[in-house]
């Protein structure tokens, strides 16, 4: 649990289309969810490969959010369908998506302030012996393994048993994200992970990202940064109004045409 | 960077924020320190043993507080939750049905009180004050129909015992209050339920988007509470003879007071086992002190309440 | 056991806490100025009393007694309380912090039949006499914890209870519908004077409702109110203490029934005096506490002195209304009638 994340057996290809013989890691087609009137996701069609980073692109109310919701199991889609590794999958609940191995960095991050770092990574994963009710917690292997995750991540945490409220917003960022990198062994989900930065910390934290990818972690990318897009990503998807606008290489494209294509000013179709 | 941790008050600079974390402890020692001084009484084997007896009941009480007030609740019902488990266990002893009987039926009565206090704040989702405030006096009611407003004598020489004796100079009411804070500490501090009580009191969201069940987490609190009201009444019965059905405000406000003082945020997430200790015997002291120097019955209430407000100024240099 | 920040401020802390701790128990045991084993001479006599409160004013008349007592005797009397009527915590706390202290005689009054035994243990096992003052002690579980007492001092309540129906039979007439205001329930001298007065009463006068009002004067005058819209019929109200009764007369006057319903209460408390002298009231038995405590400290001046002392010690009473209520209330809270003191008499 606490090595490298297992990886799809097949090579990853770093461009976008699939190697023939594996299927992408998560597949999904005609998506929908509505919220009474509200109809937040009309037909989304979505590949992600493994070992990319894919960033997702939209305006508010594109269903960004929505999207990441209906992978992480929070709210199941009404209609349409996700492929796991090929294998059509529901995801009911948020623990669905935990066992798949997907884990997600909100925008909150979901750390608890008052908590030793080491607490926050194994946050409900616990080393313990005994049982019962009464599992005691094994807190020398989990402060000695926190210092291996964090530094294999090259993450910048230089005492493990401080509280995460003495931590800057950047170290905040990184540490969550290495839980998610840790514990996640399919896919990492990050909404907005720089949206608070500053420059420095934001650059640590896409090298963080770069180094996922360098381990082949899957990352799923929620951004409103076209720069950061450019610069991490493997490929970019477009939402616009509940449904895929459009699909790019990152390296076939560039900021103002991203631009474009979520507000509408550039026509996008569905695969470039 | 994370900022350098004030390296300790030993042979180290003293931070203000570690004089706030220890503020509980720091003020016992000079209450201590002032009643010794003002009486000669005080500071001997009889008081001070006296004192540790008087307050076992509210610490045993400080420490189902504290496991609520760590999931950020808070339990009112402890003040009719305590003479309701002692009227059934009067009322058992009294029926013929044996001590062990009666102890074991008074600590489910108190548990399931804790119980349904925390199906409603958990499941149901039920503002923990409102809840807990109902239940105060609902099971108040229960425990007057139970007695009919007449305090129970019990009887029992094993409870005398229990009230008078110990090992040698240790009395068993300090055994068994130090046995459930040896307890709490350890479940808080030392395990997994603990953790996930620290998660939950900090920050609930977060919690649950682990994947941490808050919701049984809470009702484990809330029932804990319950069960310590349950041995707290077993206590008292002990001490007082018999199982009083009024309403013990007293003991409810000093238990929050206590947890309170030990540095405990009563916006959750922040626990401290030692401090709550250090809160209820402070709370004692005082009481046990002004009777000595015969302070005025009505200056306690005054002192109690400015040592809560005072824990309350220092705590905020806790952040 | 705090929460898991940094290793050495915790540590650090806890090493401070144990050795101050531990340098208070060493203190402690080496005391401040010597340990329980006495300071001053033998036959120097240190009573102390513990009542239920001190805002009942009978209980602060019975501390007004026993401290001019030992002022006239040369003797320290201590008197503390609990925190109200029903505070038996608090009380059971004071008397054990009492008890640990150096005091040769005590003087309780209990909350209820219980609450004070097992603080008075150790004082029964040191051979310190004890005194059961106004309310009953359960004697079984007193015999059972070793306690035992050297004497009741009390009035009478029974007896209280049969005269406050003698005059209320006289003021209604010898007939009619009566209500009567019990006190805080399971309170034996709230029981016994009842009993009393249904006794006297019994065959003669319609009790028409029972209702406890737990010794409270708001309390008395709420019920009093409801008794009265359920049965407008009734010409006399017994209350089983003054402070109910006062209670009561407020209703009574608030319903324009002054005169038409005859109150009489029990305890002779101030307020109650003046109340009958105003004509609000129309009786109250009074009982005497000032003169409980002053033979309170005496029966212990006797006690340590190794003198026999009864074991049962009356306090007086007496009927009060219109026509001595300006007498009693100018000799308060000394009873107006003489009463013969046993131990004065007795005790040589």
């Amino acid at each position: 649990m606490t090595d490298t994340p297992a990886r799809t057996a097949g090579d990853p290809s770093p461009s976008g289309s699939a190697a023939p013989a594996d299927p992408p890691l998560v597949e999904i087609s005609g998506l929908r969810k509505s919220f009474g009137a509200v109809q937040a996701l009309r037909g989304v069609d979505l590949t992600l490969a493994a070992g990319e980073v894919t960033a997702l692109l939209g305006d508010n109310g594109a269903g960004k959010s929505t999207l990441v919701r209906c992978l992480t199991g929070v709210h199941p889609p009404d209609a349409g369908e996700i492929r796991f590794r090929g294998e059509p999958i529901r995801l009911g609940s948020p623990d669905d998506a935990r066992q798949l191995g997907i884990e997600t960095v909100y925008q909150t991050l979901g750390l608890i302030e008052d908590l030793a770092v080491w607490q926050n990574l194994y946050l409900n994963r616990e080393l313990t012996s005994g049982f019962g009710p009464f599992r005691v917690l094994d807190k020398k292997s989990m402060i000695s393994q926190s210092k291996d995750i964090l530094s294999r991540l090259d993450v910048d945490v230089p005492n493990v048993r401080a509280t995460v409220r003495r931590m800057s917003g950047g170290q905040r960022q990184s540490i969550a994200i290495a839980r998610a990198a840790n514990w996640g062994e399919t896919l990492v989900i990050m909404d907005e992970p720089t949206a608070a930065l500053g420059v420095r910390e934001t650059a640590a934290v896409e090298a963080l990202i770069r180094r996922l990818r360098d381990a082949e972690v899957t990352v799923l990318l929620v951004s409103h940064d076209m720069a950061q897009v450019l610069r991490v990503a493997d490929t970019a998807y477009v939402l616009r109004r509940g449904q895929t606008a459009a699909r790019r290489a990152v390296t076939d494209t560039t900021g103002d045409e991203l631009v474009g294509l979520i507000t509408g000013a550039v026509e996008g179709t569905a695969h470039a | 960077m994370a900022e350098a941790q004030a390296p300790g008050l030993l042979g180290g600079r003293l931070s203000v924020a570690a004089a706030a974390r220890f503020a509980a402890p720091i003020g016992l020692v000079v209450v201590f320190a002032v009643f010794f001084i003002a009486t000669p009484d005080f500071l001997t084997t009889d008081n001070i043993s006296d004192l540790l007896v008087s307050a076992a009941i509210l610490l045993v009480l400080a420490m189902g507080q504290q496991m609520v007030v760590t999931v950020a609740g808070i339990d009112l019902s402890v003040g009719s939750n305590l003479p309701w488990a002692a009227a059934v266990l009067g009322y058992a002893y009294t029926h013929g049905w044996g001590l062990a009987v009666s102890v074991v039926l008074a600590l489910l009565a108190a548990l399931m009180v804790g119980v349904v206090n925390g199906l409603l704040v958990a499941r149901l989702n039920m503002t923990d004050f409102i809840v807990t405030l109902g239940s105060l006096s609902v099971v108040s009611g229960f425990t007057l129909l139970l007695t009919s407003g007449n305090t129970v004598a019990v009887n029992s020489g094993f409870l005398r015992g229990l009230a008078i004796n110990g090992i040698g100079p240790v009395r068993w009411f300090w055994v068994l209050a130090f046995l459930v804070a040896v307890l709490v500490g350890f479940v808080l501090f030392r395990t997994r339920t603990g953790t996930y009580l620290l998660s939950t009191g900090g920050n609930i969201d977060a919690a649950r988007g682990a994947g941490i069940h808050v919701d049984r987490i809470r009702l484990i609190a809330y029932a804990s509470s319950g069960l310590a009201c349950g041995i707290a009444a077993v206590l008292f019965v002990a001490r007082t003879g018999g199982a009083d059905p009024s309403l013990q405000t007293d003991l409810l406000l000093s238990s929050i007071a206590a947890v309170v003082l030990g540095g405990s945020s009563l916006f959750g997430g922040k626990a401290s086992v030692l401090g709550s200790v250090a809160g209820a015997l402070l709370l004692q002291s005082l009481i046990n002190g002004f009777t000595l120097v015969n302070i005025s019955q009505y200056y306690q209430p005054v002192a109690v309440g400015g040592v809560v407000l005072g824990a309350a100024f220092i705590s905020r240099f806790q952040k | 056991m705090h929460n898991h920040t940094v290793r050495r401020p915790r540590s650090a802390a806890v090493a401070a806490t144990a050795t101050a701790v531990t340098l208070l128990v060493l203190v402690a045991g080496c005391g401040r100025g010597g340990d329980s084993s006495g300071s001053g001479s033998k036959d120097e006599v240190r009573i102390a009393i513990v009542t239920r409160d001190f805002t009942n004013p009978y209980w602060a008349a019975l501390r007004d007694g026993a401290l001019a007592e030992g002022k006239k005797q040369g003797v320290k009397v201590e008197v503390q309380a609990g925190a109200s009527e029903t505070d038996s915590t608090g009380e059971n706390a004071k008397l054990s912090t009492l008890a640990g202290q150096k005091y040769n005689c005590f003087g309780v009054v209990p909350v209820n039949a219980t609450n004070v035994i097992t603080p008075l243990v150790p004082v029964a096992q040191k051979k310190i006499p004890i005194l059961n003052l106004d309310t009953q002690i359960d004697a079984d579980a007193s015999k059972q914890a070793g306690v035992s007492y050297a004497s009741f001092i009390g009035s009478d309540n029974l007896s209280a209870g049969q005269q406050a129906g003698k005059a209320l039979l006289k003021l209604m007439g010898g007939k009619g519908d009566v209500a009567i205001l019990q006190g805080i329930a399971g309170e034996q001298n709230g029981i016994n004077r009842q009993k009393g007065f249904s006794q006297e009463v019994a065959g003669k006068l319609n009790i028409v409702a029972t209702q406890p009002a737990d010794y409270d004067q708001a309390k008395g005058q709420t019920v009093t109110e409801g008794i009265l819209k359920a049965h407008p019929k009734i010409t006399g109200i017994f209350a089983a203490n003054d402070t109910m009764g006062l209670g009561a007369a407020q209703a009574v006057h608030n319903a324009g029934l002054t005169g038409k319903v005859s109150i009489i209460s029990v305890d002779g408390i101030t307020a109650a005096l003046e109340a009958v002298k105003a004509g609000k009231l129309s009786g109250t038995i009074s009982q005497y506490p000032y003169a409980e405590g002053q033979l309170a400290v005496q029966a212990c001046i006797n006690l340590v002195k190794k003198k026999t002392v009864p074991t049962r010690i009356v306090a007086p009473i007496a009927l009060i209304d219109s026509s001595n209520a300006a007498k009693a209330i100018s000799s308060f809270p000394q009873p107006f009638v003489p009463f013969a003191n046993p131990l004065t008499s007795a005790g040589k």
